[in-house]
């Protein structure tokens, strides 16, 4: 049966025409067209044996960088401390935490150079449910010019009409991979932003959900599997890390609750069978972990306290396990850390999408406050600032009720209109970024300076995709009590 | 004598040989690039830098016949490079086109439509099952997954990718 749906599925290939874009194959061809002669202009990664003396002389570097190690571990007791390196940062999904950065980390400041490129890790803070490391990475040559010269970050200043943009130098973020006791365990990135301190100098700030319990003292091994500004190499550190301290606002339940529940996607009910491992607050925000079998993610559901506040539920970027048919989503979600006391229970509501989305256009009133927009009954958006900056329009919303992230007026449906009510083209791009205490959203259109001054005389109001007919489903709530 | 072996083995590429590879497995670099990102920028740039990559490395090479399944590993790093460093921007004109392709859709792509649906956990592995026609070995070397993952993953992915064309009523 199998094989004669993938001759099916070949032919149907076989029929369909080659879709690479001609800009595509400009771009390739401009990339081998600058190909030097030799390796002349690129970083080479030599891979030849080093010379014997060179490799004794770095066997006693390393036995001595080994035996100081024995003589002296040190272990990075979590603490209260500053942290210079948010100075710089432009990222609400960050900023919104920096409290609560700053309660608990360590500074680290170990440093790695190899060829002329330095990484280093500056501090890590961490609490029961996110890792968040700051890091620096230094070059000798201005890393504007790397990234001019080896990437398309120069097309794409071309394309958007921007002068500058910082969230393309998180090309040089770290992928740090880690390994916890000796053990390879996955942490998702969740929040990446950086920023250039100098022309030779980039610090990130990035956040990762932890994805298995951590023991209080506990071994880290950081390590980079790509190249840091182009240089491979062993870019890896060992850090001894005590969070013993950090437990006390944390809240943590394992419910190993199952049930079914429907959900309605397209018009097309689907029956999950799914079981609630494990609920977690904590200071750096919540996390939910959900496992089930089958192919199709439930993440249409929202969570509401006991205080009647939702927590904003990040239901697009999910991390996942699978263990055989079994897969664990761990989906995270916003909370307020000053709230953490007084949150007893959590309401797991499953939505059903019901009916089509329509497009729909909400004008500014006098007062862009009073802006309301309605995804359905049960939820939406209220405007509570909109912000002209040089090349950036940054507009904030706060959600009311029950609204799903992944279905929501994001995912490119969201769009400036000018005061008849007709679309504005903007080049240049969107982001949205999130206030992770309040679950506030925050969009930026950016785009060049005369473009956002164009959409500043020109706004109007904003196109957005209603949802008409999504409810809360009642009877297939769970109830997630933290005092059991 | 295993060294020398092993030097006996390598190949030394031309930048002209080097070339002449690329733009053969060029429409499978950006098959791949995008089925990952699934936005046509991001996939040029990968495709790009992969290049880069792939040219500093290319005498790290022992078998020209393996030279594609070589850059599409490259491809597919760069790819999941950019979509964790990238994964909460959209371009402007991604978003509001609602992804679409460049190419005129007067063509029929069925498939490679039904393939964008899929989550990404499948995507990169069916376009190399059924586009590139690899071996399930070949596909665990390329994405850096055990065998058997590969294989789980292919049975959940071509129910779904079953599923996408009946719903297109095409099967």
């Amino acid at each position: 049966m199998n094989k004669s749906f993938d001759e099916k599925v070949k032919l149907m290939i076989s029929n369909e025409p080659d879709f690479t874009p001609p800009t595509c194959i400009e771009k390739i061809d401009k990339t081998l067209d600058n190909l030097p002669g030799n390796d002349a202009g690129l970083h080479i990664n030599k891979t030849h044996r080093p010379k014997t003396k060179i490799f004794l002389v770095a066997a006693i570097i390393t036995v001595l960088m080994m035996t100081t190690a024995i003589a002296a571990p040190r272990l990075f007791k979590i603490g209260k401390h500053l942290l210079n390196e948010f100075a710089g940062i432009n990222d609400p999904n960050l900023e919104s935490k920096r409290d609560e950065i700053e309660e608990r980390n360590s500074y680290i400041e170990y440093t790695k150079e190899i060829d002329g490129v330095k990484l280093t890790v500056n501090n890590i803070a961490i609490d029961d449910n996110f890792i968040v490391i700051t890091s620096t990475v230094e070059s000798k040559t201005p890393l504007r010019d790397i990234l001019l010269e080896k990437t398309y970050y120069k097309d794409f200043l071309e394309d958007t009409g921007l002068s500058h943009h910082e969230y393309y130098f998180n090309y040089f973020s770290p992928n740090f991979l880690f390994n916890v006791n000796g053990d390879e365990i996955e942490f998702s990135l969740s929040d990446n932003s950086s920023y250039l301190k100098d022309k030779y100098t980039l610090v990130s700030i990035q956040k990762y959900v932890i994805g298995k319990e951590i023991p209080d003292i506990f071994n880290l091994h950081i390590y980079c599997a790509q190249a840091v500004v182009f240089v491979n190499g062993d870019w890896s550190f060992d850090i001894s890390i005590d969070k013993s301290e950090e437990k006390s606002r944390s809240k943590t339940i394992t419910p190993n609750i199952t049930k079914y529940i429907k959900s309605v996607v397209y018009g097309r009910e689907i029956e999950h069978e799914i079981t609630i491992d494990k609920v977690s607050i904590s200071p750096l925000g919540g996390k939910i972990e959900i496992s089930e079998t089958g192919h199709d993610i439930f993440r249409d559901f929202v969570l509401k306290d006991n205080l009647g506040n939702y927590h904003f539920v990040f239901n697009e970027s999910v991390s996942y396990k699978e263990k055989g048919d079994i897969v664990k989503n761990i989906f995270e979600f916003t909370v307020d850390s000053s709230e953490i006391e007084n949150i007893n229970e959590l309401e797991f509501i499953p939505i059903l999408l019901k009916g089509d989305f329509k497009e729909k256009t909400v004008m500014l009133p006098e007062n862009i406050e009073d802006t309301d927009i309605k995804i359905s009954n049960i939820g939406g958006y209220r405007i509570e600032n909109i912000e002209f900056n040089k090349e950036e329009t940054k507009i904030t919303l706060k959600p009311y009720g029950a609204v799903l992230q992944y279905r929501s007026i994001i995912n490119g449906a969201f769009s400036p209109v000018d005061k008849e009510g007709l679309q504005i083209d903007v080049n240049g791009l969107i982001t949205q970024k999130y206030d992770k205490n309040n679950g506030n959203l925050i969009v930026s259109f950016f785009s060049a300076q005369e473009e956002t001054e164009r959409l500043q005389s020109e706004l109007g109001g904003f196109r957005f995709v209603e949802m008409p007919k999504i409810e809360i489903n009642e009877k297939e709530k769970i109830e997630l009590n933290f005092s059991h | 004598m295993a060294g020398e072996l092993n030097k006996q083995e390598q190949i030394e590429l031309s930048k002209e040989e080097f070339c002449r590879l690329i733009k053969d497995c060029q429409s499978s670099m950006y098959r791949l690039a995008k089925s990952i990102l699934l936005n046509q920028h991001d996939a040029e740039d990968a495709v790009c830098s992969a290049i880069c990559k792939a040219y500093i490395g290319r005498n790290t090479i022992r078998k020209i016949s393996s030279f594609k399944s070589w850059v599409l590993k490259i491809v597919s790093n760069e790819a999941y490079t950019i979509l964790r460093n990238k994964k909460k921007v959209v371009y402007m004109e991604t978003a509001l086109e609602d992804n679409a392709d460049a190419y005129e859709s007067e063509t029929p792509y069925d498939v490679w439509e039904a393939v964008q649906k899929l989550d990404e956990k499948y995507r990169a592995l069916i376009v190399l099952y059924y586009y590139e026609d690899f071996s399930i070995k070949h596909i665990s070397e390329i994405l850096s997954m055990p065998q058997n993952t590969v294989k789980t993953r292919l049975s959940r992915g071509r129910n779904k990718l079953k599923k996408e064309l009946m719903n297109q009523e095409d099967l």
